[in-house]
């Protein structure tokens, strides 16, 4: 037989990257607008080792400074 | 709550032979009461085909293939269908192989199922197994494998910071050795090695080429003189060679008259002249006759006799052509021994080398090897060539040495500036990746932090819940403290531990009975549905208690009525339980009764109402002519059903009966005159709104006394046969249910339809708290007979 119908109802993985992403927005490790393209890539499991990198060096350029 | 479900049509599917049409009316929850066989399963399936297109019990078996066995007996596949109106929506199901087709709006109801078979599977599952049925509201996949990435890029830059800082201090460490090898100069190694960065090494690579040139020019007027030394002697061989040959040809010719050379080419020049002109016969010098053919004998004799001489001339011709060559190479290396000499005297005079600055060349007596020019080819002039090339050559060693140290100054050189170069290099991307990697473990530190927490809140909502609801179930058993927890050694493992007298976190499989695992697994199930649960959420309990004490029977009630907020499909076989709502003992008026009647394959699934037992007291008094027997015995149960939890409620004395079998006589007679004198129900009327509606006192004294007094009525008519109850009238046998009614009447609640039994500190009141019984306890009774 089929699987169950679809919920509507948001995944724990989407719940979960929201408050990754909030979190850590406001650490003020990444920009508000970096911030959703983070929360779509870790709901949706496609951020690369490459992807981190990437976001914690813009963050440095970003941020001019290293606040760490 | 409402009950969203509205009716349930189902044909052609499982047990349901002939149309089974079920309409549900506005309760929050619905008992399906069916003996085994009577089609319980079949209706909890076709919940379960329409909402969630599984064939229930045979999804996943193989001998029992869906599309052969999912339609009744007799029934075509393409019969079968399930309907099912929920709120403003209908839902149709069909089978389109083996597969279910449903036909409806997006928006499907999402009914939790929970049957018999997958209770124990909840508790005694293997924690992976277990797992699964957590990993909804648990497991997050996605964001753990972009976790994982993070880790990696994280574990990356540490491990790419390390190695750069071992790059610092490698070539910090190699500095350091070429700094002490080069004598440690002041003021110290940091500004020694940035001063040798500094230095470009074009000037001494200049000086190495400019040595190598020196001792090119050496070498190159050395083999020159070495090869003219021996054309010299080629030359000088070649001339006593000759002189040799001469005096070899001088002794040949004075052994022999006709060996004179000219004598010979006389004798050839006649040899040739009497071979051409065979008719001479005279000699054309002293013409003298002559006989020719003699005469060339003669001539061969003769100039055999001179072959010797012949032979020593050719040989000196050739020695003589040998030795002038060896003069013409002599002639030409020594120009160019005299020009290797000239670059040589002007490469070192303009050499800028000290040590060939301060050597002892005289230039003024090679002056003419000077400039331009190249000196004439003359004795003097290369026996002065010669000397310079003594003289220069004397530098050799001293130049050789010299590039030596330059060369190894050049190399070390090149080996700070290289080190130097990697410890700036490596250390800027050392506080690169340090930047870098801090910034990824503080992101990995919030990702972990939040995924934790995440589990942890989920696991722990629904742990409270499980616990929450459990401990509803099992008041003072001294189990429950439910845990749930992640086993942190093994992916997807969840453990459930539990409280089991004074031990705390044993494993509930290892010491709860069977009965309590299966509460447990109901509790999990319920709390897990709760937590996925949406606006169109339905609980399905399918034959879940098969088996309960009536106190375990009465808090699931209370606590399905009290706790659980979504709108509840109990199936069960299981008669106490129906009948706590049939005797008052629940509150009936929120529950939907159904009873399934005997199956067979010609009349399909049968259902009809449930009649509570009052209401069956009702309709026996409407009836004429009057069942007395009937009147008299049921209202006789009614009251004894009453009357038993009035007198628990206030734990009345009645006499000890080993199993527990009371007459209404004894329970009348336990009720205490002080008690019923302060017996009173209290109903509120429910507005609906914020201020509840006016009150209504009932006391129950009179009402207690009516009943007494028809007692015997109800023990003479309904009770065994006795020829004295003929002697009653049909209006004394009614009195007896009229008294009996009144007095329900009185006691259960008009809302929820339940009896007022729980302790609300100073009276008792039913599930909706609409109805009051009061007081508390019998008024002066001791210590030991109060509580409840």
């Amino acid at each position: 037989m089929g699987d169950s119908p679809a919920n509507s109802k948001r995944s724990s993985d989407d719940v979960l990257a929201a408050t990754i992403a909030d979190a850590i927005t406001k650490a003020s490790l990444v920009s508000q607008q970096k911030a959703i393209r983070l929360r779509d890539g870790l709901a949706k499991g496609t951020l690369t080792a490459a992807d981190w990198k990437l976001l914690a060096e813009l963050a440095v350029s970003d941020k001019g400074r290293d606040s760490l | 709550m409402k009950m969203p479900l509205q009716q349930l049509s189902v044909r052609g599917f499982r047990g349901a032979t002939q149309l089974v049409d079920i309409a549900f009316e506005d309760k929050p929850v619905v008992m399906i009461f069916g003996e085994n066989g009577t089609g319980k399963t079949t209706i909890v399936d076709a919940i379960d085909f329409v909402c969630n297109e599984h064939a229930g019990a045979l999804e996943g078996r193989q001998s029992t293939p869906v599309k052969d066995y999912l339609p009744a007996l007799g029934s075509k596949s393409s019969e079968l269908q399930v309907e099912l109106k929920w709120s403003s929506s209908t839902f149709k199901a069909t089978l389109l192989g083996a597969k279910a087709k449903v036909v409806g709006p997006a928006s499907r109801p999402n009914a939790k199922i929970l049957r018999r078979a997958q209770i124990l599977e909840i508790v005694d599952a293997q924690p992976a197994k277990r797992y699964e049925a957590f990993s909804r509201f648990v497991a997050v996949p996605n964001v753990e494998r972009s976790e994982s990435s993070l880790r990696d890029a994280d574990r990356t830059a540490k491990s790419d910071f390390d190695i750069a800082a071992q790059n610092v201090n490698n070539a910090r460490e190699e500095l350091a050795r070429l700094y002490k090898e080069a004598g440690s100069p002041k003021p110290d190694l940091k500004t020694w090695a940035k001063c040798k960065n500094d230095t470009d090494p074009k000037d001494l690579s200049a000086r190495v080429s400019h040595i190598d040139a020196l001792v090119a020019l050496v070498n190159s007027a050395t083999g020159t003189l070495g090869t003219l030394n021996q054309m010299k002697q080629q030359a000088s061989s070649d001339l006593e060679a000759v002189q040799s040959l001469t005096i070899d040809l001088q002794a040949a010719e004075q052994a022999s008259d006709e060996a004179k050379s000219d004598l010979l080419t006389l004798l050839d020049f006649a040899e040739r002249y009497l071979t051409v002109h065979d008719d001479a016969e005279q000699c054309p010098v002293c013409e003298q006759g002559i006989m020719r053919a003699q005469l060339l004998i003669r001539i061969a004799a003769r100039k055999a006799s001179g072959a010797q001489v012949a032979e020593a001339n050719r040989k000196l011709g050739l020695a003589k052509k040998e030795e002038e060559r060896a003069q013409n190479l002599l002639e030409n290396e020594e120009k160019r021994f005299l020009a290797a000499s000239a670059a040589l005297a002007n490469g070192f005079r303009g050499s800028q080398l000290v040590l060939i600055r301060n050597g002892s060349i005289e230039w003024d007596r090679f002056a003419s090897f000077l400039g331009d020019q190249v000196p004439p080819r003359t004795p003097e002039s290369l026996a002065l060539a010669a000397d310079l090339l003594a003289r220069c050559a004397t530098f050799d060693g001293a130049l050789r040495s010299e590039r030596d140290t330059v060369s190894k100054e050049i190399e070390n050189l090149r080996a700070i500036k290289l080190q130097y170069t990697a410890a700036l290099k490596s250390a800027k991307q050392a506080k690169q990746l340090e930047s870098l990697s801090r910034r990824l473990s503080a992101l990995l530190s919030i990702v972990e932090r939040e995924r934790k927490k995440f589990v942890d809140d989920a696991l722990d909502s629904i742990r409270k819940r499980v616990d929450t609801l459990y401990s509803k179930l099992h008041i003072g058993e001294n189990i429950g403290d439910i845990k749930l927890q992640l086993d942190p050694n093994r992916r997807g493992s969840l453990n459930v531990s539990s409280r089991f007298e004074s031990e705390r976190d044993v494993p509930p499989q290892a010491y709860y009975s069977e009965a309590h695992l299966d509460t447990l697994g109901i509790c999990i199930f319920i709390a897990l549905a709760e937590q996925d649960s949406s606006d169109n959420t339905l609980l399905v309990l399918d034959d879940v208690l098969t088996s309960a004490d009536e106190a375990h029977i009465q808090r699931f009630i209370a606590m399905m009525h009290d706790e659980v907020k979504l709108p509840v499909l109990i199936t069960t076989h299981y008669r106490p339980w129906r009948d706590k709502y049939r005797y008052a003992k629940g509150p009936v008026a929120n529950v939907q009764l159904v009873e399934l009647l005997s199956w067979s394959k010609s009349r399909g699934i049968r259902h009809t109402k449930t009649k509570l037992e009052v209401d069956t007291l009702r309709d026996l008094l409407a009836i004429e002519p009057i069942d007395r027997q009937g009147v008299a015995s049921k209202s006789g149960v009614l009251l004894e059903a009453a009357l038993r939890e009035v007198c628990l409620l206030y734990r009345c004395k009645l006499p000890l009966d080993p199993d527990g079998r009371h007459t209404l006589g004894d329970y009348l007679a336990g009720l205490d005159p002080k008690l019923r004198a302060a017996m009173k129900c209290v109903s509120v009327n429910q507005t609906g709104s914020a201020t509840p509606g006016p009150e209504v006192t009932t006391a129950l004294k009179q009402l207690l006394e009516a009943i007494e007094a028809t007692t015997i009525v109800r023990n003479l008519v309904g009770a065994h046969f006795n020829p004295q109850g003929m002697n009653l009238t049909d209006g004394e046998v009614r009195e007896v249910a009229v008294a009996t009614l009144a007095l329900l009447d009185a006691l259960v609640c008009k809302s929820c339809g339940e009896l007022p039994r729980r302790n609300q500190g100073s009276h008792f009141t039913c599930g909706c708290k609409a109805q009051q019984l009061h007081p508390l306890t019998i008024p002066g009774a001791p210590t030991a007979q109060i509580g409840n």
